[in-house]
């Protein structure tokens, strides 16, 4: 009961039995299907589109382009950019031109080989390190969405100390696939005059939005509901604008029913993917090893529309410096734009493809001054009342020093590395190694993001003493509802049971924002402490007033409810405040601490941030190149667990969603911007077999401002893990992987080099 | 065409489509959704059923294929609106994060379960080779399965 257990997930046993309903699951009487006819060519310009033919087949209701907008042609993310079906030029393979609205989907499919298009085809931009200043042009003059900066101390004064070691190198990443189990999709109806959405979503704000502008409609007459979603990692934070906005054009203009999912490989292939990223970066170290400055230069593949890269790129541009005490800064992140499907959202935002380059080059420091890479970590990670890149001072919440120590003890570094070089001593063809990552996250949306930042809840409760919660945080598969009904559950000393956690409607609660960047259990927390505690204050006056003398405190515990000499079951209570008509009822809105970050990138660019450490071992067989990946301690400074089981499972899940990018997922465009992997045979994700043993370690710093002491982490668990893999061949093996995934060629040619 | 087959336990028939696979047909003619589509390639698994006890990807069985079978879906192992052992171990476990991947995942033990075996921990890894979790890790999933097959005392 409460927060800090780990109580049974309140949907698993709808979801473990089947009767979870997903869209798919949803059958309406008279409901169409949608499908969308897209480009065939990564860049083109439209010269005729007769969809005429098209509409006469049999079975199809509707096919809508551009000229049956309503509003605006545009789905809105952050700028204006997106077109949502295109009317005169194309600028990557998939890009929607028309929906069709049909019986089934097998009839919508038929139909859209009949649609007529003449598209002059143009040359794609599909190298993004050839974008910036191209004869092609994508976006504004010169293909540049967006660029951020950090400039801390002085970074050309420093550098002219010829004492210091100097390490620099550029890092490549590739794409990277959600790869949710449920593809996406909604389903849309009219219900009560208004256009009703239920979708898989991380954010019903924002499809309400979109919906706004490209239907032309108010926000009450747009009714977004969240489905039960079946994955997300950010691939459902603002692509479901796209995919609601498509069925929702059909059930606008036929006034019937439409549902669309996707099928896999069309998911795949134009859904949002994990930006591809160029790092380079120098480092400046005294002989001793201290960081004493770094200059980093990041560069971000965005696509063809910028949806949701500024801020992608904020959060990178901040995380490149790693958790590290370093006076002078020097890192500039920019964002260009490509003939390819739009990058987006994917946990870790924009952090991981810096990391994997920062965590990579203080092994090569460490080489370079014969330390060990952990003692190298340990003198230069920040400590309470240090800052960080952005000058932010650290000391709330601030666990990374004890992450550091749990994370060596646990995972019995030092001996282990004496072990394996026993090991290698002794085999020759099979080498292991250990390598490490150390890492920090900004919980929240941060200072680019703060416009969206708002915590709200509305608490009820009934009669007997059962209540329903509804926050502005969406359920993905991350245990929000769970979290969320503990919290609740705590505050009146309850059991679980009794607390509903509704499903999120944007009829009935306020925009909170969106359910990204790792904010859903401070945001759903703080919006139920404020919530409780109100309804609390009313029944403690109450109590006051009925009994007539003063009470210190009314607490609840394990049901029952004790003031003053009194004592009360809950229910009781319930049933008293009922029936003299006390309120029970509570609406809370609550702003989260201030963000800011000025011209130079300095500032509090997050309110909170979280901590973690990573061991990994592998062994790499030198005549393959394959990589086993043996064993993986990853430690988080969580704030609070609210529950210690699930926050394992963001571990776990997280850590080989990292493991994956680091060693397998490989995204393979052609020349000309094609996406070629667009199933799980050719973009192969970790499967049972191919997971090490994980040792999940949990360190608890309380936030002092969170619900609880709780503050965020769920996207962490991925971001280090491509380093601390990477790192691990290179101390097997001795070969320096710069661009992942590790895959088996990339790791044998590597050592075919080394010799 | 007109096939005839078992589905949880029950005789039953249907007038259908040949091109219909064995998902299409227990979804959309008999109503259980609880057997997901992931993939529709057999790859994923999320659209595993037991046909004459073998865990199958009915995403990748053609409906005639269906004909005298005996299938079995995620809503045929639940006995007098009691849960599966195996269900009620993988909840307990943690198993169950966004849920998609989670009724083809039980399916797959449930093949396991009802033989008369003994599985080591490496025998449930491969079994579940063939249904991709992207949540989980896998590890809270295997730990459940085992924790269900260890009841049976074998």
């Amino acid at each position: 009961m409460g927060v800090g257990k780990s109580v049974i997930r309140v949907d698993s046993v709808e979801k473990v039995t089947g009767r979870s309903k997903y869209v798919e699951d949803i059958y309406m009487s008279g409901m169409l299907h949608a499908y969308v006819f897209r480009s065939p060519v990564s860049h083109g310009v439209i010269k005729r589109l007769d969809v005429e033919k098209a509409k006469e087949c049999e079975g199809i209701h509707g096919i809508f382009t551009w000229k049956d907008v309503p509003g605006k042609n545009i789905i809105h993310v952050i700028y204006d950019d997106q077109i949502f079906l295109a009317k005169d030029r194309v600028l990557y393979q998939g890009q929607p031109i028309a929906v069709i609205a049909a019986k089934t989907p097998e009839k919508a499919r038929e139909a859209a080989k009949l649609i007529e298009i003449e598209i002059e085809k143009q040359t794609p931009l599909v190298d993004f390190e050839q974008s910036k200043g191209s004869d092609i042009k994508i976006y504004g003059d010169d293909n540049v969405f967006c660029s951020f900066k950090v400039k801390r101390g002085d970074i050309k004064e420093a550098i002219k100390n010829e004492d210091l070691i100097k390490v620099e190198d550029t890092y490549y990443t590739q794409h990277q696939e959600h790869a949710y189990l449920e593809p996406q999709g909604a389903i849309v109806y009219w219900e009560n005059d208004t256009l009703t959405i239920r979708g898989s979503m991380q954010a019903p704000f924002y499809v309400q939005q979109a919906l706004t502008e490209v239907l032309n409609m108010k926000k009450s007459r747009i009714r977004v509901i969240q489905q039960t979603t079946g994955g997300a990692f950010g691939g459902k934070e603002d692509v479901p604008n796209i995919v609601c906005a498509q069925a929702a054009i059909c059930a606008y203009h036929l006034k019937v029913p439409v549902r669309m999912v996707y099928e896999r490989d069309e998911d795949m292939m134009t859904m949002s993917k994990r930006h591809p990223g160029r790092t380079k970066i120098s480092l400046y170290c005294d002989k001793n090893g201290f960081f004493k400055a770094i200059k980093g230069e990041y560069l971000e593949n965005a696509g063809a529309f910028s949806t949701l890269t500024p801020a992608v790129l904020y959060r990178g541009t901040v995380h490149l410096t790693g958790p590290y005490n370093i006076d002078n800064v020097d890192v500039i992140g920019e964002a260009v734009a490509t003939n390819t499907v739009p990058n987006g959202a994917y946990r870790g935002f924009g952090s991981p493809q810096v990391i994997f380059a920062m965590e990579s080059i203080i092994d090569t420091m460490a080489k370079k001054l014969n330390m060990d890479p952990v003692r190298l970590r340990e003198i230069n990670l920040l400590k309470p009342g240090e800052k960080t890149c952005t000058g932010q001072i650290v000391d709330d919440s601030m666990g990374m020093q004890e992450v550091f120590k749990k994370c060596v003890k646990e995972s019995d570094y030092f001996k282990r590395k004496e072990e394996i070089e026993k090991y290698n001593e002794e085999n020759e063809f099979y080498k292991r190694g250990l390598g490490v990552s150390t890492l920090y996250y900004g919980v929240g949306l941060g200072a680019a993001g703060k416009h969206m930042s708002r915590c709200a809840a509305v608490v009820k409760i009934d009669g007997d003493g059962s209540m329903t919660v509804s926050v502005g945080i969406t359920e993905m598969g991350q245990g929000l509802r769970t979290v969320a009904a503990q919290m609740t559950a705590e505050a009146f000393g309850v059991d679980e049971d009794l607390v509903v956690v509704s499903e999120i409607d944007t009829s009935r609660i306020m925009d909170t924002g969106p359910t990204v960047a790792s904010r859903g259990t401070i945001t759903a927390g703080w919006g139920i402490v404020q919530a409780t505690g109100r309804i609390k204050k009313r029944i403690h006056k109450f109590l006051e007033k009925k009994y007539k003398e003063r009470f210190e405190d009314v607490h609840y515990r394990d049901g029952k409810v004790y003031f003053g000499k009194n004592e009360m079951d809950f229910h009781e209570l319930i049933d008293l405040c009922t029936s003299e008509k006390v309120r029970l009822h509570e609406t809370a809105l609550d702003m989260p601490p201030e963000c800011t970050f000025d011209d130079n990138g300095q500032g509090e660019a997050y309110f909170v941030y979280a901590w973690a450490m990573n061991v990994v071992e592998t062994k790499v067989n030198l005549l393959t190149g394959e990589v086993d990946i043996i064993k993986a301690h990853c430690c988080h400074d969580v704030g609070k667990a609210v529950n210690p089981r699930e926050v394992k499972g963001q571990i776990m899940g997280g850590s080989l969603q990292g493991l994956g990018y680091g060693l397998m997922e490989n995204m393979q465009l052609s020349s000309s911007g094609s996406l070629l992997t667009r199933n799980f045979s050719t973009y192969t994700i970790p499967t049972s077999c191919d997971y090490p043993e994980f040792i999940p370690l949990i360190v608890e710093s309380e936030y002092s401002k969170g619900p609880y002491g709780a503050k965020g982490f769920a996207e962490q668990p991925l971001m280090g893990m491509a380093p601390a893999l990477t790192n691990s061949i290179r101390d097997a093996c001795d070969i320096h992987l710069k661009n992942i995934p590790a895959t088996p060629e990339r790791v044998y040619k590597l050592l075919m080099e080394e010799k | 065409m007109k096939i005839e087959f078992r589905l949880n336990g029950k005789d039953v028939s249907c007038d259908v489509p040949e091109n219909y696979t064995l998902l299409r047909m227990i979804r959309e003619v008999f109503g259980l959704t609880g057997t997901k589509k992931g993939c529709d390639q057999g790859e994923c698994g999320a659209c595993t059923v037991l046909m004459d006890k073998k865990a199958v990807t009915s995403c990748t069985v053609l409906a005639p294929v269906v004909n005298g079978k005996d299938i079995i879906t995620i809503e045929g192992i639940e006995k007098d609106g009691k849960m599966h052992i195996i269900q009620e171990k993988m909840v307990e476990a943690g198993a169950v994060q966004c849920g998609f991947c989670t009724p083809g995942m039980v399916m797959s033990a449930y093949a396991l379960f009802i033989q008369d075996k003994h599985f080591t921990r490496e025998d449930i890894k491969k079994a579940i080779a063939g249904n991709l979790c992207r949540c989980t890790g896998y590890e809270f999933i295997i730990d459940g399965i085992e924790k269900a097959l260890e009841s049976r005392g074998k």
